[in-house]
């Protein structure tokens, strides 16, 4: 299939929201660069979607009681509650494809097709299975050598349980796909990768299917 | 180059030969402290997978408190997955650590956090974390009581292995670049080396982090995940540790036949204690009922301007045996010769030592492994040590 317009793109984008970046002197880094092959258009679109969410989730924090890095559990659990409530408030009515358009999933899929089509997929995949909701649950109080998985739904604006575990999104991945801003993060569920705010617990896109691994339940 | 620091990777593999294991016996009474507790040392205990406010997680937390009367330890590194089931309630903080480790935090002890995938990333905001609000970020020790003139400074690099994108790499690389530290530990949640059946290693995090810390001169590194202690066996000059068993536990998870372990044990709950003094790290690690599982002293080769000569054993009960351990850091995971419970062979002194004392050989029980040696390991892809600059990408945002 030819994608003409495709343009490699070395993106560092969004990195004024990068936390406690520092520069330096020497031009030599080890660090690989930010490598997104997607259509400029396509990527220009779907950063457009994340900054207007965060927009929103800056608007909404004002209304919040605030915490800093001095919090308490209990500021931390009000505020964390309150951040999730307004959020899928804000959001009610949004539906799959409003963050990941059809041409964004799709220069995701092809990313995410060829990079576990790699050599290096194999280790990939067994990367993303560890802390996946679908497939690890949470070590039981009573016997810690025992565990329990809780439920997580994969729907546009669900509540990510606070009990289920987060994915490993490996590096490699991180480097080609378009970089988020801290208050976004990716993660695989199953076999889905969503979209997720970071402290809010909320879904906010997912595209189903993007593993290609029958061990993981979908 | 990229070496600031006058560390180089030379040196970092010959110090490897300098490991030398204090396989004691495991005493009849708890505490059985291995640690010299040296004036001015840097002294700190590492806790992994702790979260679950099982009876176990206050086992261990009632062991540390009771090792810090004899060792007295000035903060706790913890390295992931701190409040299992999530922090949606101010009594998951309660249950799972302030309860636990309310000793310690009634004297002062401070934690610093690391996240895992258990954790909410919301909890770096919690105090008694000391985070600073940051899911990674940087500090150095300062040595409790009376610090010694020149001790050499030891900087923690603290990540959020669960989420590893480019900002963090590009902080994590700008960090060490500029830091003068001599040590630098790196602590974090996934483990870049690890034997165990459930997880294993993490090899695509293993890529992108271990040519940062062999070019940038780290050398100590501690994980959980995996629910149980294990020692790696020197990676490229790089000692790493998984110690995953604080709250959780995976009764033998451990592949014996991976050839990562120098040192595993899975049969019950664990903790470290860790000492650095001048050139020396010690370590110990210690089981839910007292047990030392492991000791012994890693030799960090001469710093330039330092003149902490080697130490020797660490004090404290009888004479132990010193046996050399991976004289020659494999390049990739190799064979581990067959450690058992029989009693310990008389010592083979390596060359950086000072003659010790003729050991008795004594008994260890159970936590010494077995590790049989595999004719091929599985092999691990091997880490891009100096991997070709790239051109600084275009900022488009």
């Amino acid at each position: 299939m030819m994608r003409p317009r495709a343009v490699l793109l070395r993106l560092a984008v969004l990195g004024s929201v990068a936390a406690g970046g520092c520069s330096t002197t020497s031009n030599e880094k080890i660090v690989p660069p930010q490598t997104v092959e997607m259509d400029a258009e396509t990527l220009r679109k779907f950063q457009h979607e994340i900054e207007e969410y965060v927009e929103l989730r800056q608007s909404v924090l004002k209304q919040i009681p605030p915490i800093d890095a001095k919090s308490t559990p209990a500021q931390i659990e009000a505020h964390q509650k309150s951040l999730t409530q307004a959020i899928m408030a804000y959001r009610k009515g949004a539906k799959r494809g409003d963050i990941f358009k059809p041409e964004v999933e799709a220069a995701v899929r092809r990313t995410l097709y060829r990079e576990f089509a790699s050599p290096e997929g194999a280790a990939l995949l067994k990367d993303i299975k560890q802390g996946n909701p679908k497939v690890e649950g949470n070590p039981i109080p009573r016997d810690p050598s025992k565990e329990v998985k809780p439920a997580v739904t994969i729907a546009v604006n669900a509540l990510y349980p606070d009990s289920a575990p987060f994915s490993s999104v490996p590096p490699t991945l991180l480097l080609k796909l378009p970089l988020l801003p801290e208050q976004v993060r990716y993660r695989f569920v199953g076999r889905a990768l969503i979209l997720r705010d970071t402290e809010a617990n909320v879904i906010l896109d997912y595209i189903p299917d993007v593993v290609p691994d029958p061990s993981i339940p979908r | 180059m990229l070496r600031p620091v006058p560390f180089p990777k030379a040196t970092l593999r010959s110090f490897a030969a300098a490991l030398v294991l204090a396989l004691a016996a495991v005493p009849a009474s708890t505490q059985d402290l291995r640690l010299p507790v040296k004036g001015g040392s840097v002294r700190f205990a590492v806790i992994g997978d702790t979260g679950t406010a099982s009876t176990a997680q206050y086992d261990i937390a009632k062991q540390m408190a009771a090792y810090r009367t004899k060792f007295p330890f000035d903060f706790v590194i913890m390295v992931g997955d701190n409040l299992y089931g999530g922090s949606a309630s101010a009594d998951d903080f309660k249950t799972k650590f302030e309860g636990p480790y309310a000793q310690l935090l009634g004297d002062k002890v401070k934690f610093y956090a690391a996240l895992g995938n258990h954790d909410n990333p919301s909890e770096r905001n919690y105090k008694d974390w000391n985070m600073g609000g940051q899911r990674y970020y940087t500090w150095r020790a300062s040595p409790g009581g009376l610090a010694k003139i020149g001790n050499p400074g030891v900087r923690f690099f603290v990540l959020d292995s669960n989420y590893m994108d480019k900002p963090q790499l590009d902080w994590l690389e700008a960090e060490l670049k500029k830091s003068t530290s001599e040590w630098k530990i790196a602590f974090f949640h996934h483990p870049l080396y690890s034997s165990g059946k459930t997880h294993g290693s993490s090899l695509d995090l293993r890529r992108q982090l271990e040519p940062l810390f062999l070019t940038y001169g780290v050398t100590l590194v501690f994980s959980g995940h995996d629910h149980f202690y294990e020692r790696i066996k020197v990676q490229n000059g790089i000692y790493y540790w998984v110690c995953g068993a604080g709250g959780s536990l995976r009764k033998g998870d451990l592949d014996r036949s991976t050839g990562l372990t120098d040192v595993g044990f899975d049969s019950d709950y664990s903790f470290m204690l860790v000492e650095i003094d001048g050139n020396d790290m010690y370590f110990q690690a210690v089981s839910r009922t007292g047990q030392t599982i492991d000791a012994g002293v890693v030799h960090h080769p001469p710093f330039p301007e330092a003149a902490a000569p080697a130490s020797p054993l660490p004090p404290g009960g009888t004479p132990v045996p010193v046996v050399p351990v991976s004289p020659k850091p494999p390049a990739g995971p190799t064979p581990t010769p067959v450690v058992t419970a029989e009693p310990t062979p008389a010592p083979t002194p390596t060359p950086t030592l000072k003659p010790l004392p003729t050991p008795k050989p004594t008994p260890t029980p159970t936590p010494r492994s077995k590790v049989k040696p595999k004719p091929k390991p599985k092999a691990a892809p091997k880490p891009k040590p100096k991997p070709t600059p790239t051109p600084t990408p275009t900022p488009t945002p």
